[in-house]
């Protein structure tokens, strides 16, 4: 039988960012029954950590997946646009859409796997501590 | 075309003392199979738990799951399990042994019906100490 090797790369930032959940198109007790503190009229924060799993070959010369030195200023530069700031006011991305855990994980996976696009790895998985206590993982199969 | 996949992970923690040993055995093996785990008075663990499950992000709420209702589903087990001796207090763990592994089946037997709907229990990891896991899952 033929074995496939895999190597993952998982590179870990923290970012804080503010948010609050609220759907206009609901009523007042609606949205504090469904959503209770986290509807906060001026928002609260978290300190998020990012964990960013990539996956590709082991290169020859270097032994790297991808060179770290590359990595990381691309996921800072990405952060730098939700990074001590209002995820609902600040970002275009959360107009139509809670800034929950689980859709601001889905955001970084669409705006990493964008970028990485063209490099000679691939995202793999998105993993976003909210808490210490509470994280999401986002990924993508083939179908 | 590509599906996304979202799974939520809830962390809880309990403590408990347990010890390892088989009546079947003569007291010699159980001491060269459980070695110090098996010490006559039991000893204890800082367990922790990782609860995962998974859904679709619901369009209306961006959530998978209300962690609330997650967290009242979880609690009566936690509360069960804390500061027990299990292999003496809980009656499954009478004649199976309160072992990492079957602590996390354990759980997941437990837990697997009582996940909100329509999320579902996908993957459990249990830490025994900060350096050794168990993770258990039951493909659907």
């Amino acid at each position: 039988m033929l074995m496939v090797e895999t190597t993952t790369l998982t590179k870990k930032l923290e970012f804080s960012s503010s948010h609050r959940y609220w759907r206009e198109d609901w009523s007042d007790s609606k949205n504090f029954e469904v959503f209770g503190k986290c509807t906060n009229e001026y928002g609260h924060g978290h300190n998020y950590v990012l964990e960013a799993t990539v996956k590709g070959p082991v290169d020859i010369d270097t032994g790297m997946i991808i060179n770290i030195y590359r990595l990381k200023p691309m996921l800072k530069d990405i952060l730098r646009e939700f990074d001590h700031k209002f995820l609902n006011e600040d970002t275009d991305y959360f107009d139509d859409m809670i800034p929950t855990t689980e859709n601001f994980a889905k955001v970084l996976y669409e705006c990493i796997s964008e970028k990485l696009n063209s490099q000679e790895c691939k995202l793999m998985k998105v993993r976003l501590y909210e808490t210490k206590d509470l994280f999401v993982d986002y990924w993508k199969d083939d179908e | 075309m590509s599906k996304e996949n979202c799974t939520l992970t809830k962390i809880y923690t309990f403590s408990a003392a347990h010890r390892l040993h088989n009546e079947k055995f003569s007291d010699q093996m159980n001491q060269e199979i459980f070695g110090k785990c098996n010490n006559k008075n039991g000893h204890g663990h800082d367990y922790t738990l990782e609860l995962t499950v998974k859904s679709n992000i619901d369009d209306d709420t961006g959530m998978i799951v209300d962690l609330r209702l997650l967290d009242r589903a979880v609690e009566p087990l936690i509360e069960q399990l804390d500061h027990k001796r299990l292999d003496v207090q809980i009656d499954y763990f009478l004649q199976v042994r309160a072992s990492g592994e079957n602590i996390a089946k354990y759980i997941w037997m437990n837990l697997v019906d009582k996940v909100p709907k329509p999320a579902y229990l996908y993957h459990i990891r249990l830490w025994e100490t900060s350096e050794n896991f168990f993770d258990y899952k039951e493909a659907l």
